[in-house]
């Protein structure tokens, strides 16, 4: 099994654009320090949140005088506070992501990316890597100086196991349970029975689940015909298929249900899908893809 | 059904082979190439436990039907009546030999044999198989096995007869083993139809049924059996004759002999010669301008043909060369030696005493004969009775009285043709041989007569004095001195009868050009073999064969002294397979299993089989194309 070269993922261009974008989250988290993103804390913040009566020991300057005015009460305006968040990215090291050179590459890179952009706004980074289980983790990263850190874990990553989902989202749950916070699992998600499952224990725990699906075109559309025996990465006996145009029909239609289903399953919960098919150039997928499913602004 | 085109061991061997190749590369195909995929756990919930269609097995029965077809009709296959006779496998051989050339009646031999040959062929049933073979001194087939009668008479057309005897058992032998690989089916009949003038004796072949018929009807044939041409002895110019006519038939006949060169009738006269005898005569003849002499025998009356085979009533000689040895004698006086040496035509003989003798006296001789002296010699020599003294070329051993001679050798020149092994010799002395000489005559105790050869000398040793002897009173006398002259000199030739014969292997000069080749009597180049250092040349008709390069010029006359041929009749003594045949119709036993009439010509299966194997491979690539795309 091959293992797919993580070098200089990102010209200085690139890293410019990403900077201008805003990791769109569809929930308000509290966070610990002042970064920013809206809190659910209500304090000094720059977006204005609501109006509650005065009560002695007030700050004076959150008086809105305009409204005394009109109503002669005294009212305090109510501003969110902005506060960093908890970004956890779960990446998937199994050995299905090195079955096709660009593949496991590619998941990293993107993961890279919409790290450094985290990182960029000040949120806490946990970076992780799993295959039957979380397999490795890296200690929390914040700031814009941790993205070296981040590019070196991620460069570091070797794809190798099976898939367990629903083992992963147990030990990430175990581990980082009492958290809040958007976890993006990038991954191939070839684990049929455990995907669905393993995102519900994600949102039982109340984080924002981000699926971020890698395949590549050959795993969209397959190129061969006749008499093959398949061989999985992920181990187990070789069984062997006379493919025709009928069954790679079958094949289609049965991958994209897969789609479909954990696309369903995320939405219906307010978390993210989107397929990242590895022939779409990186930046592309970032800066278009990305928006367009709305996890970027 | 039977197969025509192949026999069951050979279809099997072919299909099996085919079915073979078919099954490797099935099993070649099988094995699967390995893709890796991501997504197999999707493959795996679509593909579920299906292993390898019946249909991919079902692909390599049709392709092996496919090949059985294929084989099949390369079989030729054919639905036969379910009571079909066996049929018959045919090797006609024709004799093409000379005497087939022979004129019985309206036409000739070859002309009866081929009426009888294309009158078997079209006997011959839709099944049977017959094959053409020409036989002379070798066998050629003229044709493979057919059904087709008018394939047969196509190649008879071409047959004629030639000038040289024929082999019938390697013929017969050829023939058989042309029938075990002619493809016919394995009940086939196997019969061998030899045609020829007369019957041969020849064993049939194991399994093979052999047929003689006889064509002909003459029995009369007279030859010139023997002609010859040598210089006249002594002064006498010119040449002389001598030849022999034979009659080979079965009652007395008179010929003409002619004796004439190309241009020139030199004399004739009628001959009458009794039947199975000879008659003989020598001829003076002058000086010619040509050296080529011929002698013919024709019609007494008329100038027609003596009989009816011409090849052998003509001869052909040449004029000898006139060549003269030197010979000096010295002898104190031995008419014995002297007049031997006189009598041969192509001696010059000069005589001296020995007290005469002086070296001087040998300018211009090519041999010297001593006689009872021993001088050493600068030219070939030969010593009678030498004395031993010193300077003799030979050496006493012991002297004995009335030896008792051994068998001469017979490998030499010198011993060719005469036995001394009872003379009588008064006194003899042995000689002391020397590394490299060769005894040609002992009494057991030491050699009496030496061959040696030193430094290209030739020197002849006879240890007695022949006029103590009663060897010149010997026929061999003559002939022993003759064969020293030819030992010393070469052989001198003098006629050119019976030096080569129809068939013979001539030894050509060396100068003549390979590619240039011989001339023929009928005037076409006929290549000669190199073999080593040798040009070899077989005649194949007589006459004269010629060469030429520059200066250099060479003739060769080619007799016809076959006597097989030139004999009429031969065996002709009928028996259950040696049959003669005059009449119209041929032989039942030779024809026997045809019938034309047994039943039509079958229909052949293969065009069918064709179709269905093209049906067949249709059904296989729409069935490829299914595979792939559903």
């Amino acid at each position: 099994m091959t293992q797919p070269r993580f070098e200089a993922p990102f010209d200085a261009t690139f890293l410019a654009r990403l900077q201008k974008l805003h990791l769109c989250s569809r929930r308000i988290f509290s966070g610990r320090l002042n970064a920013q993103h809206v809190s659910r804390k209500l304090g000094a913040g720059m977006e204005f949140a609501d109006y509650r009566p005065y009560a002695p020991g007030d700050d004076l300057r959150l008086l809105d005088w305009n409204l005394y005015g009109r109503v002669e009460k005294l009212y305090t305006k109510l501003y969110r506070v902005e506060e960093d968040r908890n970004l956890f990215f779960l990446v998937d090291v199994s050995a299905s992501m090195a079955a096709e050179r660009q593949k496991f590459d590619y998941a990293r890179k993107l993961a890279a990316a919409v790290a450094y952009i985290g990182l960029y706004e000040m949120d806490r980074v946990f970076l992780m890597g799993f295959s039957e289980g979380i397999t490795v983790t890296n200690p929390v990263l914040r700031g814009r100086k941790a993205v070296v850190e981040a590019l070196y874990f991620l460069s570091k990553l070797k794809a190798t196991g099976e898939t367990d989902l629903v083992q992963t989202s147990r030990d990430f749950t175990r581990m980082h349970g009492s958290k809040e916070g958007m976890v993006l699992v990038v991954s191939d998600f070839l684990d049929l029975e455990g995907a669905v499952p393993a995102m519900d224990a994600l949102f039982k725990f109340g984080f924002e689940v981000l699926a971020l699906h890698v395949v590549t075109p050959r795993e969209l559309q397959p190129d061969f015909l006749g008499e093959w025996r398949l061989s999985d990465p992920e181990g187990g006996r070789p069984h062997s298929a006379h493919i025709t145009r009928r069954l790679i029909a079958r094949y289609r239609q049965e991958f994209t249900a897969h789609s479909a289903r954990l696309r369903r399953h995320l939405q219906a919960r307010q978390g993210g899908y989107v397929r990242a098919v590895t022939s779409v150039p990186l930046e592309d997928m970032i800066l278009k893809e990305l928006r367009a499913g709305h996890l970027l602004a | 059904m039977r197969l025509f085109g192949l026999t069951p061991t050979e279809f099997t061997l072919l299909f099996c082979a085919a079915a073979l190749l078919a099954v490797i590369i099935y099993l070649l195909a099988f094995r699967k190439r390995t893709v890796m995929v991501a997504a197999d756990p999707i493959w795996r919930k679509i593909v579920g436990k299906r292993r390898t269609p019946f249909r991919k097995l079902l692909a390599l029965l049709i392709q092996l039907l496919v090949l059985f077809l294929l084989s099949l009709a390369l079989g030729d296959p054919r639905f036969l009546p379910a009571q079909a006779k066996p049929p018959v496998s045919m090797a006609l051989v024709v004799d093409v030999s000379a005497s087939m050339g022979t004129r019985d009646g309206g036409g000739t031999r070859m002309d009866r044999a081929l009426d009888l040959s294309g009158a078997v062929a079209d006997a011959m049933g839709p099944r049977d198989r017959m094959t053409l073979m020409a036989m002379d001194d070798s066998c050629r087939p003229l044709l493979p096995y057919t059904s087709d009668p008018q394939e047969i008479r196509d190649a008879l057309g071409d047959l004629k007869p030639t000038t040289v005897s024929e082999e019938a058992q390697p013929a017969v032998d050829f023939a058989a083993s042309t029938l075990t690989g002619s493809g016919s089916s394995a009940d086939a009949v196997g019969r061998i139809v030899l045609v020829s003038d007369r019957f041969h004796a020849i064993e049939a072949p194991e399994g093979i049924d052999l047929v003689q018929v006889t064509v002909g009807e003459g029995t009369e044939n007279l030859a010139v059996t023997a002609f010859d041409i040598r210089p006249r002895g002594g002064a006498a110019r010119g040449n002389e004759v001598f030849l022999e006519v034979a009659n080979y038939g079965r009652r007395s006949s008179k010929v003409r002999l002619s004796i004439h060169t190309a241009t020139a009738l030199l004399g004739e006269e009628i001959l009458e010669v009794s039947a199975g005898g000879t008659t003989a005569r020598s001829y003076f003849l002058q000086p010619l301008e040509t050296d080529r002499v011929m002698a013919t025998i024709t019609a007494a009356r008329g100038g027609g043909p003596a009989d009816g085979f011409v090849l052998d009533d003509r001869a052909f000689a040449l004029t000898p060369e006139q060549s003269t040895r030197h010979v000096v004698l010295v002898t104190p006086g031995n008419l014995y030696l002297e007049k031997a040496l006189e009598l041969n035509p192509s001696v010059s003989l000069k005589v001296v005493a020995p007290e005469r003798y002086r070296p001087s006296v040998l300018a211009g001789a090519q041999v010297v004969f001593f006689d009872g002296i021993c001088p050493p010699a600068p030219v070939h020599a030969v010593y009678f009775n030498p004395p031993g003294d010193a300077g003799c070329p030979f050496t006493h051993d012991r002297e004995v009285d009335l030896p008792v001679l051994l068998p001469l050798r017979g490998d030499h020149i010198v011993t060719r043709g005469i036995t001394l092994i009872d003379v009588q010799v008064q006194r003899a002395c042995r000689l002391l041989p020397e590394p490299g000489d060769v005894e040609l005559l002992s009494d057991g105790g030491g050699p009496l007569i030496i061959a040696r050869e030193r430094d290209a000398v030739r020197l002849l040793g006879v240890g007695f004095d022949v006029s103590k002897s009663d060897l010149p009173l010997r026929v061999a006398f003559p002939i022993l001195l003759h064969n020293v002259l030819d030992w010393f000199l070469g052989e001198v030739a003098i006629g050119g009868f019976n030096e080569y014969g129809v068939g013979d292997l001539l030894e050509l000069p060396v100068w003549i050009n390979p590619e240039e080749g011989v001339v023929n009597p009928a005037g076409g180049r006929v290549a000669p073999r190199q073999v080593s250092n040798k040009l070899l040349l077989r005649p194949r008709m007589p006459g004269y064969y010629t060469a030429r390069r520059g200066e250099r010029r060479w003739v060769a006359p080619v007799n016809f002294h076959l006597k097989d041929e030139s004999i009429p009749v031969g065996d002709r003594r009928e028996t259950a397979d040696r049959l003669r045949w005059d009449g119209e119709e041929p032989p039942a036993r030779v024809v026997a299993g045809f019938d034309k009439a047994e039943y039509p010509e079958p229909p052949l299966q293969w065009p069918v089989i064709l179709m269905a194997i093209a049906w067949l491979l249709l059904f296989d690539w729409i069935f490829y194309v299914f595979r792939i795309l559903f």
